[in-house]
């Protein structure tokens, strides 16, 4: 399977990671990242996290490789590197629009797993979204009487000036609810026209126009 | 038991584990109650519970595990924003007493457990202005401005700044209420606030296991008596539900007597996973649109531990309904002055609706 080095105008490449507009939360088995400006949170697995961390924009893949062999004490193939590389900057987390792959990614991995065998699953890079649509309602709404900037998102409102978002849309029936402006796509159902990326959601079908 | 109570039985049970033994629950159970964990803020503590059990890998394990995540970057999130907030206001020479939400979240074992939205700021009546104009400098940060100590007003300012303490936060200076002035804030909230969230009671849960060696139990159960009394009640609640531990406490005696009424009440609360205050539909929504107005009056129903804050009854065996009914007459009474006020707010947001 070829799978040379990746190169940027004939430079081999260091990949740097992104560090501006990123929120990072390291937790027990993974580390999350929040990217501030897409508003899109990733999922880092151990293996990619160790991968992220060592993108100084000074070490090649081959450097980085040999680290995490030496941090590991263990023979870490390098298309397990590209493949989280290749992870890392879909997710947009590396200032670098390389492409670190020469293959397709789940030729790849099937090609790993079949040079480390099945048991080394776990120690393959995953970056994954975090969606968990239920949780913005966990928190809570203060008080409407006290509230100085407005309010969040999903508590309640007779106007737009009284959200955050500056986006108050209608429940099903009467009442209001502040909402993300721009936050539903063309044929979903909407509850104002600011919660359209479209910007119309016509009152008789109440989906985006 | 009632199919309510029952549902709020497993959040009790799963909430509950830190301090007792793992949730023996099924699948189905815990499919049952997640999505009032997940509405509720519970998700990620409820999570904690079970990661290390033989439900971690059923679906709705995925939706707590995911919501845990979730929690843990919107915490980190909400952290840069309160270190802003306080910055800003510090900047202008301006020292606000920081209740619930972070204050109490960082108390949690791990980072993310404990979700918080809105910064509640105290402040003394007479600098409410100066606040006001000032959080001007941080438009996009939702502050929930309290004048006054709210559920501490029966203690000076003065008195809450001796006891408060000053937390580091991203290099911001930070202030928060004393150990006992936060314990007996949380406590009377949750009852306030009619015992909705499962998580307020593990907010009082967590304070309670992480109370200082010199807690000053005498200062945290002085002022209004009956407060006093609520306090204890929420105690011996969190006791009761979650399992925390309080034979040491010089209370355990008092709040080993519940009224027959508040443990009942609060299972059925919690599964029926009703919304907050702050989530309902504004009553003044209806003046425009009467539809429904039924089913919100049905919703506002005050509950028998709202009804006796309320009211300002004790927490005995009495029956419950009579306070519920005064409750009732009260929040109607005081709606119904507002009302021209509201109308004259409804007519001008009428066009800034559907924007």
């Amino acid at each position: 399977m070829k799978n040379s080095s990746p190169r940027i105008e004939g430079e081999e490449v260091r990949p740097q990671a992104r560090i501006k507009d990123l929120v990072v939360r390291e937790l027990q088995e993974e580390e999350l990242v929040y990217d501030l400006k897409s508003k899109q949170a990733h999922c880092l697995n151990k293996t990619a996290s160790a991968v992220w961390r060592q993108c100084d924009g000074h070490q090649t893949i081959e450097q980085i490789t040999a680290r995490l062999q030496h941090e590991a004490n263990a023979v870490i193939p390098d298309m397990i590197v590209k493949d989280a590389l290749h992870q890392l900057g879909q997710a947009n987390l590396l200032e670098q629009r390389a492409t670190f792959l020469a293959v397709k990614p789940h030729l790849l991995r099937r090609e790993v797993l079949r040079r480390i065998g099945l048991g080394a699953v776990a120690a393959l890079p995953l970056v994954t979204s975090i969606i968990a649509p239920s949780s913005a309602q966990a928190m809570s709404c203060g008080d409407p009487n006290n509230n100085i900037n407005q309010n969040a998102v999903g508590c309640a409102c007779l106007g737009a000036n009284d959200c955050a978002s500056n986006c108050c849309g209608e429940f099903a029936g009467p009442g209001n609810i502040c909402v993300t402006p721009g936050s539903v796509a063309s044929g979903s159902p909407c509850r104002a026209n600011c919660e359209c990326a479209s910007g119309s959601c016509p009152g008789i079908t109440n989906t985006c126009t | 038991m009632g199919r309510k109570c029952e549902k709020g039985s497993i959040i009790a049970q799963i909430l509950a584990a830190e301090w007792t033994a793992p949730p023996s629950i099924f699948p189905t159970q815990l499919a049952q109650v997640t999505p009032i964990l997940l509405n509720s803020g519970g998700g990620a503590w409820a999570w904690r519970q079970i990661r290390q059990t033989d439900l971690n890998t059923t679906p709705a394990a995925h939706e707590l595990h995911q919501a845990y995540r979730m929690h843990a970057l919107q915490v980190a999130i909400k952290e840069l924003e309160l270190a802003r907030v306080f910055a800003s206001l510090r900047a202008q020479g301006l020292d606000p007493l920081l209740g619930k939400g972070w204050a109490i979240a960082r108390q949690y074992p791990e980072p993310g457990l404990r979700p918080f939205g809105d910064i509640d700021l105290y402040v003394r009546r007479d600098h409410h202005n100066d606040f006001r104009t000032a959080l001007q400098a941080v438009p996009d940060a939702v502050v929930d401005l309290h004048t006054g100590a709210a559920e501490l007003d029966d203690r000076s300012f003065d008195e809450l700044y001796a006891h408060s303490h000053l937390l580091s936060l991203q290099g911001v200076n930070v202030r928060v209420f004393g150990p006992e002035d936060q314990l007996r804030l949380l406590c009377l909230h949750f009852l306030r606030e009619g015992a909705l969230r499962p998580l307020w009671l593990c907010d009082i849960a967590v304070a309670i296991a992480g109370l200082p060696q010199n807690f000053d139990w005498n200062y945290c159960l002085s002022g209004n008596a009956q407060r006093t009394a609520g306090v204890i009640c929420t105690i011996g609640l969190a006791h009761k539900l979650l399992g925390v531990p309080i034979t040491t406490l010089p209370i355990a005696a008092k709040a080993a007597t519940l009224p027959r009424w508040l443990l009942p009440a609060v299972l059925k609360l919690w599964g029926q996973g009703k919304p907050t205050k702050g989530r309902r539909r504004m009553m003044a929504a209806y003046l425009r649109h009467p539809t429904g107005v039924l089913s919100a009056l049905q919703e506002r129903w005050p509950n028998a531990i709202e009804a006796t804050v309320g009211t300002k009854a004790p927490f005995n065996n009495c029956p419950r309904w009579p306070f519920q009914l005064g409750e009732c007459v009260l929040r109607t009474t005081a709606f119904a002055q507002q009302v021209p006020r509201l109308i004259q707010k409804s007519k001008s947001d009428e066009g800034m609706v559907k924007n």
